[in-house]
């Protein structure tokens, strides 16, 4: 079904740029044609995804839309180099955002303080002191988190340009990371079988870590225990005896060190098995033990043969747990990644307001110690997404800027139809100047071949005078390259 | 905090000794930073019967552990006999997606004083990992 979509969107997108083809062509002779040929160039050479929420590199114009798309968190490093033999290199971006691990590892200590005291609030007989509600939407902690810098340098009509920017999400409706779904996924539960080898590990543990876990108590325990027979001979006459030799002398069982603390609770034994011969085995296990060991110390002695045997059976079980751990991440991962996928194509439209501003210089120079910087202009954006309907989305945008001297305010919205993978996109931008009011009216296709490949399709047009007079017109194909990739799915 | 341990290795038997006050009940609290996720179990053996060691479940046996709430449990057991058990932690943590530290902490507190175990921290992403760990009780010296 995907590939039938895919089909269909880059065949309408190739109809859609046809005609753009002919008419570059018809429009040879025009003056303007060599500006649009550079600007679609330049339009090509826009390699990045984030460019939309990078401002440096809209500054720039390479970005291949005027409307940045709200709402792309992206938390990779992306860095080309961008200083090379101490020459500022033309062409370069840079991208970071350096707040992210400290904000978010940190946030919650406040939260955890709070419910700290609230409950010692409780134990005291006091009202909680705190009221405290987990945040998803507005958080003040993640616009700092959400922060990204971007740095970026480009060359047009032999100048070079650098510019900086920064872009801000101020709300975000939905957050992948903090989904239900996806944190019950993710919690790891501990089974029955995990449990009990667990169990069987620490219990050895204790055992191996014991200094004096048997204290002499055999030489206790038997007088009690013959004190035991002589009570079941009375009862049970010459089997009592012949059982008792049987158990004592000829009992076959090599003496297991390990079960000495059975040994040591015959009762129990007596009681759970209810078997004579099975207290007689015991019995003479327990006595040939105490002979065994009467002259030295017990918990040495248990040292020196159980530990061994002890720490290896701990080591088959560890490798046993580290083993079901393994699977049980792999087929976790699985899931996982499907049902993120279709989460994040679930909630490609949710509602999301971002802000960004940027700050343009030109060079002469790309040495790094000669460098001469001359203020271009500085623009900024307030943007936000949301969604009308399950299948579209739709963007508005306001963007203020002061380029070489001119004031430009100018008001797009843009509506993108489709899913996550695969969209059509509508875009109108209205740039009055003092001079002329310009409209621009874009159309083309987002396609995402893979989790990293992604192709845009688009025609720009320009027009002045209302939508009458057509000033530009700029078809361009924009292959997209990202290291992007969810959160989660890391 | 005394006694307070920092242990990198799972599975290895870290133990927490606390000196008991005999007389006042003795709370257990289970803490998570960075949204660690994951679920526990709580034990105790009764180390003074010389039977094979067993350890019994008490209180809640399997919780998942949240940032947002902190999760506190008396021990179940006569405070004047506490020297007599083993009380043992179970669990199994993982650091939150898009996250790459898992931190926990175990804390036993009676009145006033406290003494805390740190079972692990920075881990890599998405790795999950068993930790046991036990307490150990002995009566504090007047």
């Amino acid at each position: 079904m995907n590939t039938v979509n895919s089909r269909f969107v880059f065949l309408i997108a190739f109809l859609l740029l046809l005609p753009a083809v002919v008419w570059a062509e018809d429009n040879s002779g025009d003056d303007n044609s060599e500006k649009d040929t550079t600007s679609a160039a330049a339009l090509v050479e826009a390699t990045d995804l984030t460019a939309p929420s990078s401002p440096a590199f809209i500054l720039l114009d390479v970005s291949p839309k005027s409307i940045p798309e709200s709402g792309m968190d992206i938390k990779d490093l992306k860095l080309d180099v961008i200083i090379k033999d101490d020459k500022i290199v033309s062409n370069a971006a840079i991208e970071v955002q350096p707040l992210h691990s400290l904000l978010y590892h940190g946030r919650y200590e406040t939260l955890l303080r709070k419910q700290k005291q609230n409950y010692l609030d409780g134990l005291n007989g006091l009202a909680p002191t705190y009221s405290i509600s987990k945040k998803r939407g507005y958080d003040i902690n993640r616009v700092f988190q959400s922060m990204k810098l971007s740095l970026g340098t480009a060359e047009k009509d032999s100048t070079k340009f650098l510019a900086v920017g920064s872009r801000v999400n101020l709300f975000q409706e939905y957050d992948l990371i903090y989904d239900q779904k996806i944190i019950e996924l993710i919690s790891p539960v501990m089974s029955q079988e995990e449990t009990q080898i667990g169990n069987t590990i620490s219990a050895n543990e204790v055992l191996i870590g014991c200094d004096a876990c048997y204290p002499l108590k055999i030489k206790e325990i038997i007088p009690v225990l013959e004190g035991q027979t002589d009570s079941l001979r009375l009862q049970f006459g010459d089997v009592v005896t012949k059982y008792r030799y049987w158990a004592e002398d000829q009992s076959p069982q090599p003496i297991d060190y390990k079960n000495l603390p059975v040994y040591i609770n015959v009762s129990q034994q007596l009681r759970e098995s209810d078997s004579l011969l099975n207290y007689f085995v015991t019995l003479g296990g327990l006595k040939r033990a105490y002979t065994d060991v009467e002259t030295k110390d017990i918990n040495a002695h248990f040292k020196k043969l159980a530990v061994p045997e002890l720490q290896k059976q701990n080591e088959t079980l560890q490798t046993k747990l580290d083993n079901k751990l393994k699977a049980e991440n792999k087929k976790r991962d699985r899931l996982l990644k499907k049902v993120a996928d279709s989460l994040a194509d679930a909630h490609w439209n949710a509602f999301t307001v971002d802000a960004a501003y940027g700050y343009m210089w030109s060079y002469d120079s790309p040495h790094v110690d000669s460098l001469k910087l001359k203020q271009e202009g500085f623009a900024y954006w307030l943007t936000s997404s949301f969604g009308p309907h399950k299948k579209v989305k739709a963007n508005v945008m306001y963007k203020h800027s002061l380029m070489s001297g001119v004031k430009l305010d100018e008001y797009g919205a843009s509506v993108m139809i489709g899913s996550r993978k695969q969209s059509f996109f509508f875009e109108y931008l209205f740039s009055p100047t003092e001079e002329k009011k310009y409209h621009t009216l874009a159309y083309g296709g987002n396609i995402k071949m893979s989790k990293t490949i992604a192709v845009e399709l688009g025609l720009r047009t320009q027009y002045e005078k209302g939508l009458t007079r057509l000033t530009d017109f700029i078809p361009a194909i924009n292959f997209r390259w990202n290291g992007k990739s969810i959160p989660v799915l890391k | 905090m005394a006694d307070s341990k920092k242990d990198s290795k799972a599975g290895s038997a870290k133990k927490l000794v606390f000196h008991y006050v005999p007389d006042l009940p003795v709370l257990l609290s289970i803490e998570a930073k960075y949204n660690t996720l994951g679920s526990f179990a709580l034990f105790y053996a009764d180390m003074s019967d010389n039977e094979e060691i067993r350890f019994e479940e008490f209180g809640v046996g399997k919780k998942r552990i949240d940032d947002s709430e902190l999760d506190m449990f008396t021990i179940p057991l006569a405070t004047n006999d506490l020297h007599k058990f083993v009380v043992l932690i179970q669990g199994k943590y993982a650091p939150h997606p898009g996250n790459s530290e898992l931190y926990v902490k175990y804390e036993v507190i009676q009145d006033e004083v406290s003494q805390s175990l740190v079972i692990d921290e920075k881990v890599d992403n998405d790795d999950v990992r068993y930790y046991r760990r036990t307490i150990e009780f002995k009566p504090k010296e007047k």
